[in-house]
């Protein structure tokens, strides 16, 4: 938490000679790339609000929900990179699903900043009895139907993984965000599905229930759970949420962006950074420019290895 | 009980209450203006509720935002103008003979001969009692109902049950709308066509999009509907102009307006406000099928009903009762489907469930109605349902819509008489010019200004081919709620081919419509 503190404080620094260098000429739009309700809208449109207020630009924020965020990223990356028009998805729509995608790459996006970190974790209904992966497994093998709620591609084959390790069966069922996959988890048309942070009050309200953590540690709501890594599943589908622009924008435009966004991650007063300490704790995780794209390019290698693997 | 209660008790300050905590009449002062924008359209005779709810809709959303704040204005609005538009309807009716809303047709039968007698204001006087009789009455049918269906649904349907419901649904909708039943079908089979467009849940990419990475997410929903339903109806009425030009009349003189109706006169028409409400909360309930049907039906019983059946048509007040109160009725029961399975019925609910799409993160369906126990964390945070506080403070609107209606709805409706002559041809370019702009401001630009025209020309060419809009529009909206939930069906159930088949309610569901899809084919070869 401190080193994140420190990075955030000394990148605003960084950015702090760069204020009021570049003003958008006219409304920006933030382009959400999921759907109405889930983590990345509520984190985005407060967002938009705060930047605002901040600089006195006015953010339009916009939801083009679909396919990982694709649907929002096909069209960024038609746009100008003035600034003018901004991305607001998880690093997933930038460093997997381009992989099936024929007219997108991520060398199409310049990767502005991220602002969280996700809470990946298994879920399933408190009603289940289940408390462990390994309860999940014992019911499987009684036969039991396991039907998984996910909302993407990657997190499917997530889920394809864990289910192969534990030499279970899984039928998986798509839904829109992770949103979505809650209210299937809710209204009983599955029974495991993943949460990426939006679950933390039906978690809290005692509806659903941890049953590991698919981060590289455990997560903040059940720190007593194993993640998935500590049961031999070799597997972490933890993400970021990321503001990205169409590529080719000027390193100015892009730091005074990363720098109001830092900024306002960085006061504790601020409504997004008390939304992402609640919904996505500790404190948020802001990683920009360079070092940003640098960790885009080398997870998508990574994952299009995964994807083989899992394909074989 | 105290848990309901609750959340009730959430539901009402919710709507009072702005996003900083204090108090806040902007949705309040929105369902007022909602309800004489209503009363207004309803009693301007070529005007419709559903036609301004459409152009309403961008307008407010370009005004308000997509937040969540801005639900309960926007909504407000909608349901202001919803009921406002069902009571407006009578005036011209009564007055002129001519209906301002279609669903007033029935009405101009015995108000027209009360108000040539002389009792005009008598005649408004009971449309208007019973109107907004029936709208109360079926709303607190809606209320109680929509939870229990909802929690029942969420306990016993499944995805393929789900799936099934929704084919069940828009089979009937197809069998029972409009004179021609085919046509229907074929009209709500278009609509699920051109819904395709877009990104589905397959994660293989959009599909249908022809390149246009905009298409990815869907055909603009709001300049659509907005297309197909309001830019060619003005296409036709253009057309009619032109070729009416010839016989245009002046309008009437309003006649002689009359007495007052007394309380007496009004306690006397409860029962058959009662019998006229109820079929048309039970007609409204269904998809589909709408005020026409719930006027013509309520009408036939009264006068089956009554010692006098010779009268109706003569000026017989019940006349107007019946049918004010079924059709009134009908627009608060087509919510209930709506609400508790996110199925709409009507075109008023169509733009309800759009105005919830596009602002905000409430969303219809049976998740909304699960009653979690409050309970406050300290330091952090307060553990509810906000969605069914968001639907009780949508109910709320509701009541507060029919306080306007009661109030202010009465002394306006006395003043509308002149509607009637606002010429066509200033009103169409009006419509034309504001439809337009909404469609440019909704939905991107041009796409949506493209969108909308290009579907102004499938609905000149359905309504020419005497196809009801309708199924095609609610085939456009359900479509992709069908498509996802029987993808979910078919991979949840590990790729079984017969997973449609296995649970034996919806295989009740699938034989009902089977059963309606054959009856129209018969009924068609027939005709």
């Amino acid at each position: 938490m401190k080193r994140t503190l420190m990075m955030t404080a000394s990148l605003m620094m960084l950015a702090a000679p760069a204020f009021a260098e570049w003003n958008p000429d006219g409304p920006i739009r933030l382009w959400i790339g999921y759907g109405a309700g889930g983590g990345t809208d509520v984190q985005g449109r407060t967002l938009a609000k705060e930047i605002e207020a901040k600089r006195g630009w006015q953010v339009i924020p916009e939801n083009k929900a679909g396919e990982d965020g694709t649907v929002m990223s096909a069209q960024l990356k038609g746009e100008e990179p003035d600034g003018q028009t901004l991305g607001f998805a998880i690093t997933t729509t930038y460093d997997f699903a381009p992989m099936n995608s024929d007219n997108l790459t991520p060398e199409d996006f310049t990767y502005i900043t991220t602002t969280a970190g996700s809470q990946m974790a298994v879920l399933a209904r408190a009603e289940s009895g289940w408390t462990s992966i390994e309860d999940m497994a014992a019911a499987a093998a009684a036969g039991e139907q396991i039907v998984w709620a996910n909302w993407g591609t990657q997190v499917e084959a997530g889920a394809e993984i864990v289910a192969r390790a534990l030499g279970i069966e899984v039928n998986h069922l798509r839904t829109k965000g992770g949103r979505g996959a809650l209210n299937a988890l809710v209204s009983m048309d599955a029974n495991v599905g993943w949460g990426g942070g939006v679950q933390k009050p039906l978690v809290e309200a005692g509806e659903l229930v941890i049953l590991a953590s698919a981060e590289n540690g455990p997560v903040a709501l059940a720190p007593e759970q194993p993640t998935l890594k500590d049961l031999g599943v070799d597997l972490n589908l933890g993400y970021q949420y990321i503001i990205t622009a169409p590529a080719g924008m000027s390193d100015e435009i892009r730091d005074e962006i990363a720098g109001v966004v830092a900024e306002i991650l960085a006061d504790p007063e601020s409504e997004t950074r008390q939304f992402i300490e609640k919904q996505y704790p500790p404190a948020p995780i802001v990683t920009q420019g360079a070092e940003l794209r640098e960790q885009i390019l080398t997870t998508y290698d990574a994952n299009v290895a995964m994807m083989k693997a899992l394909a074989e | 009980m105290d848990l309901v209660l609750q959340y009730i008790g959430l539901g009402v300050t919710s709507v009072f209450t702005g996003a900083e905590g204090g108090l806040w009449l902007m949705p309040l002062a929105m369902v007022v203006v909602g309800v004489l924008v209503g009363i207004l359209v309803g009693a301007t005779p070529g005007l419709s509720g559903p036609f301004a709810m459409a152009i309403a809709l961008p307008v407010l959303v370009s005004v308000f935002g997509y937040s969540n704040e801005a639900l309960y204005p926007v909504l407000g609005c909608l349901v202001g103008i919803m009921k406002g538009a069902t009571v407006g309807g009578a005036v011209p009716a009564i007055l002129f003979n001519t209906p301002g809303t279609p669903d007033a047709f029935l009405t101009t039968l015995d108000g027209n001969p009360m108000a040539r007698k002389g009792l005009g204001r008598k005649a408004i006087q009971t449309a208007h009692f019973s109107s907004v009789m029936g709208d109360n009455y079926s709303d607190i049918v809606l209320f109680v109902a929509a939870p229990i269906i909802a929690v029942t649904v969420e306990r016993v349907l499944g995805l393929p049950e789900k799936s099934a419901l929704i084919i069940l649904s828009l089979c009937f909708m197809a069998a029972v709308v409009g004179g021609a039943p085919l046509k229907g079908l074929i009209g709500g089979l278009l609509g699920m066509f051109v819904s395709l467009v877009g990104s589905t849940l397959s994660g293989n990419g959009p599909r249908l999009t022809f390149g246009i990475p905009e298409l990815g997410g869907g055909l603009p929903l709001t300049s659509c509907v907005l297309g197909v339903l309001v830019l060619s109806e003005v296409l036709i009425s253009i057309e009619d102009m032109r070729n009416e030009r010839r016989r245009q009349t002046t309008p009437p003189e309003a006649p002689e307006m009359g007495p007052r109706l007394t309380w007496g006169e009004r306690g006397r028409m409860l029962p058959g406000i009662l019998r006229g409400a109820t079929i048309g909360t039970l007609i409204g309930a269904l998809p589909g099928i709408g005020t026409t049907t719930a006027a013509t039906l309520s009408y036939d019983t009264a006068k089956r009903r009554s010692k006098e059946p010779e009268t109706f048509g003569k000026g017989n007040p019940q006349g107007v009762v019946a049918t004010e109160s079924a059709n009134s009725a009908v627009s608060g029961a087509n919510l209930i489907p709506v609400m508790s399975l996110g199925i709409p019925g009507n075109f008023a609910a169509v733009f309800i469930i759009l105005a919830v799409e596009t602002i905000g993160d409430f969303a219809f369906g049976p998740q909304v109605f699960r009653f979690t126990p409050i309970r406050e964390i300290e330091g952090f945070d307060t553990i509810l349902n906000k969605d069914l506080v968001m639907a009780f403070g949508l109910f709320t609107m509701m009541v507060m819509a029919n306080a306007v209606n009661w109030t202010v709805g009465g002394v306006l409706m006395g003043l509308l008489g002149y509607l009637v002559r606002i010429p066509k041809d200033v009103m169409l370019p009006v419509i034309l010019t504001v439809s337009l702009t909404a469609a440019y401001v909704q939905d991107g630009g041009y796409l949506g200004l493209l969108s909308a025209c290009g579907f102004a020309v499938i609905g000149y060419g359905l309504r020419r081919l005497e196809i009801s809009i309708l199924p095609f529009v609610i085939g456009f909206l359900l479509a992709p709620t069908l498509e996802g939930l029987v993808r979910g069906a078919y991979t949840a159930s590990g790729g079984d081919a017969l997973f449609l088949l296995k649970s034996p309610i919806a295989l009740v569901m699938l034989a009902l419509s089977v059963f309606l899809l054959v009856r129209m084919v018969r009924q068609a070869r027939r005709a």
